[in-house]
């Protein structure tokens, strides 16, 4: 935004400044150019129609990709101090993630969402700030794949009840696609609350305070079949409806787990334990 | 045309996981192709494959005579539905549908034209200036179809479309589905991890296991030759019965005996067996239990039973045999009580037999 400020300084010969929505009132010798998101331009000296013409058509080509810094807000820590716009808080942020068709993916996002509430960051990642339950990830994904036709990923971070929070929540989302990564490969919705452990572990793990004895096991249909069981809330039928075995097989699987790792993880405390581990082995 | 030919696809994710493993299939224009197998076997990744939504690691995919591998999704000619709605809460059921076509840049009056026909093939004309909130489930279906016909695909692409509606609704839709096909004259591929949406809707099945291609035929070559053990017990409620046993030749007829009882063959597996060089061999032997009928004592294999369920016009015997449980379908409601021992004979025309080693179907 500074950059555009400046810029515009050079062309117009005088000063511009940023100024808040309904504010000011200008007097003779000043023009107010109406930008987006309640932001406009305070101008110091009187323009014909041309110039406000021109003006106007660059300040909205500059924000129509990121209006008045909005990036700033997520990729800076002190972001947030800069920034006016007020969301309604708490918020949560939604960071979107696809392989191409960026221009249907914006125009998607336009039709679902208010336009100062999304925030491209690049050719691949859209960020959108989402205080309604109006759409649910799993309608904007299926909307965004159907209709975009491009694969997509939807990252949503913890609840952010603060504007000073913004840059740590969208710090948490990339932690949490690079986590998943490792250990929801196939998720295309990953919610911060459903991955507390691995942030953790992760976190642990970077701090070099975590030394946790390894699970492996050497055997991956083991290692899944234990991840089945426990997303399927210990239930020994339905894990074994899942996997298409039977539910002896299913025992016996689970009784050769113990023996190696030493978990019984039909009980709760062993499957925490064991879940710890695995992921201690899973996230290096 | 839209003729899909997959030829020895591959996918290996990003974790080095291989989730499909040689696939070849071909899927004739108009057809409507069932893709289907337990969870992880790789249905899903397979579809988005054709879709362009997935890379394919290896192998060539064609739609019609064009080779696409290369090329982006929105260029495939293809629309994608999903268990998820996927509707715009905020638009109107026109908007909804109109969408995709203005993200094309679709003449105004072009777009309405396609809405009018896809609304009247669906039965949702009087819906379409409501929002997705004021539907029901089945209508909000119907209205993710129809952003789907008005694209006009070459191909339609469905992953589990039916899995969020209640049992009624399903198989109201699965009707409709199949009119719809009938109706549109396009190819359909279809992904369902359930075996009875298998049997009743597609022109051909294509049975998978572990990224692999088990057997691909019509519903009812599936039911009554399946080609191997897996698609043998995948397909069919209750699952076939597996008893291990060995191939004898007695008095020029082969019996399959099972610890000291035998079940004689029919002629014509009986050759089979002869020209595969089965006799004397261990085997698997496949039997369906509705093929397993009650018989009068003497004859048979005593078993014993376990529960009876009476399900109204039939009834589910469990009984075991050997240590082993067992599952027979009877006709009528038969209440049979817990350790009640009765005779049991197999319908041998329908008997399969499978390799004990390999696991592939004897018979076919
Ligand atoms: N992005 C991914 N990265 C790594 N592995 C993946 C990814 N997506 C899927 N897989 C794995 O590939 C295998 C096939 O997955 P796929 O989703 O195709 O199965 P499916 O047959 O559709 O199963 P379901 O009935 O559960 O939907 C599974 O083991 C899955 O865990
Ligand atoms: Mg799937």
């Amino acid at each position: 935004m500074n950059a555009l400020l400046q810029e515009l300084q050079l062309i117009l010969e005088c000063k511009v400044e940023l100024v808040g929505s309904n504010q000011l009132k200008p007097n003779k010798n000043q023009t107010i150019i109406n930008g987006s998101n309640h932001m406009n331009l305070l101008v110091h000296r009187t323009l014909n129609p041309v110039e406000t013409g021109l003006i106007q058509r660059l300040v909205e080509s500059s924000s129509n990709l990121n209006p008045l810094g909005k990036l700033n807000i997520l990729s800076d820590p002190n972001g947030y101090k800069s920034n006016d716009r007020s969301f309604k808080y708490p918020l949560r942020l939604w960071r979107i993630l696809y392989r191409d068709s960026k221009e249907e993916v914006a125009e998607i996002l336009k039709s679902s969402f208010r336009k100062d509430d999304i925030i491209h960051m690049n050719n691949n990642e859209s960020v959108v700030i989402v205080t309604t339950d109006e759409i649910t990830p799993y309608e904007l994904l299926g909307v965004l794949e159907s209709e975009a036709l491009t694969s997509v990923k939807i990252i949503i971070s913890s609840s952010i009840a603060h504007p000073c929070d913004l840059h740590k929540g969208y710090i948490d989302t990339i932690e949490l696609s690079e986590l998943g990564k490792h250990i929801k490969e196939k998720a295309q919705i990953i919610k911060y609350e459903e991955m507390l452990f691995p942030m953790f572990v992760s976190q642990l793990r970077r701090a070099e305070g975590l030394n946790l004895n390894s699970v492996a096991v050497g055997d991956s249909e083991l290692e899944l079949t234990a991840m089945v069981f426990l997303e399927n809330n210990l239930n020994i039928t339905e894990t074994a409806n899942k996997l298409f075995i039977h539910r002896n097989t299913l025992i016996y699987r689970l009784n050769k787990l113990e023996n190696i790792t030493g978990y019984d993880i039909r009980k709760f405390n062993d499957a925490i334990n064991y879940y710890l581990s695995y992921l201690a082995d899973q996230i290096k | 045309m839209a003729k899909l030919t997959l030829n020895n696809i591959n996918k290996i994710y990003d974790n080095g996981f291989q989730a499909v493993k040689g696939v070849d299939l071909e899927i004739a224009d108009k057809e409507f192709m069932i893709l289907v197998g337990p969870s992880g076997c790789g249905k899903t990744t397979t579809l988005r494959m054709i879709a362009g939504l997935e890379e394919i690691t290896d192998g060539d995919l064609r739609i019609g005579d064009e080779l696409v591998n290369d090329i982006a999704p929105k260029d495939r000619n293809i629309a994608m539905v999903f268990q998820n709605y996927a509707l715009y809460p905020h638009m109107s059921v026109y908007d909804n549908m109109a969408f995709g076509l203005k993200l094309k840049k679709t003449p105004k009056g072009e777009i309405k034209e396609r809405i009018d026909k896809a609304a009247k093939i669906l039965d949702i004309e009087q819906l379409l200036t409501r929002k997705p909130k004021q539907l029901s489930g089945g209508q909000r279906q119907r209205v993710a179809l129809g952003r789907a016909i008005v694209r006009k695909p070459e191909v339609f692409l469905m992953d589990e479309p039916l899995s969020n509606l209640d049992a009624k609704l399903r198989i109201q839709m699965r009707a409709e589905l199949i009119r719809l096909h009938n109706e549109l004259q396009t190819t359909f591929v279809y992904v369902t991890h359930d075996q009875t949406e298998a049997m009743t809707m597609g022109t051909r099945i294509c049975v998978m296991n572990d990224g692999i291609i088990q057997q691909v035929a019509e519903p009812k070559t599936i039911y009554n030759k399946p080609a191997n053990l897996f698609v043998a017990g995948f397909i069919g409620a209750p699952q076939m019965n597996f008893i291990p046993a060995k191939l004898i030749e007695k008095d020029g007829k082969i019996v399959a005996g099972i610890d000291g009882s035998e079940i004689l063959l029919s002629t014509e597996s009986a050759s089979k067996v002869k020209a595969g060089n089965y006799v004397g061999k261990d085997v698997i032997v496949g039997v369906r239990p509705e093929n397993i009928k009650i018989v009068d004592g003497d004859t048979g294999l005593k078993v014993k039973v376990e529960v009876t369920e009476l399900l109204g016009s039939d009834s589910n015997i469990y009984f075991t045999f050997r240590d082993k449980q067992y599952i027979a379908k009877e006709d009528g409601s038969i209440d049979l009580k817990f350790g009640q021992e009765i005779h049991i004979a197999f319908d041998n025309e329908r008997i399969h037999l499978f390799d004990k080693e390999t696991e592939q179907s004897i018979l076919r």
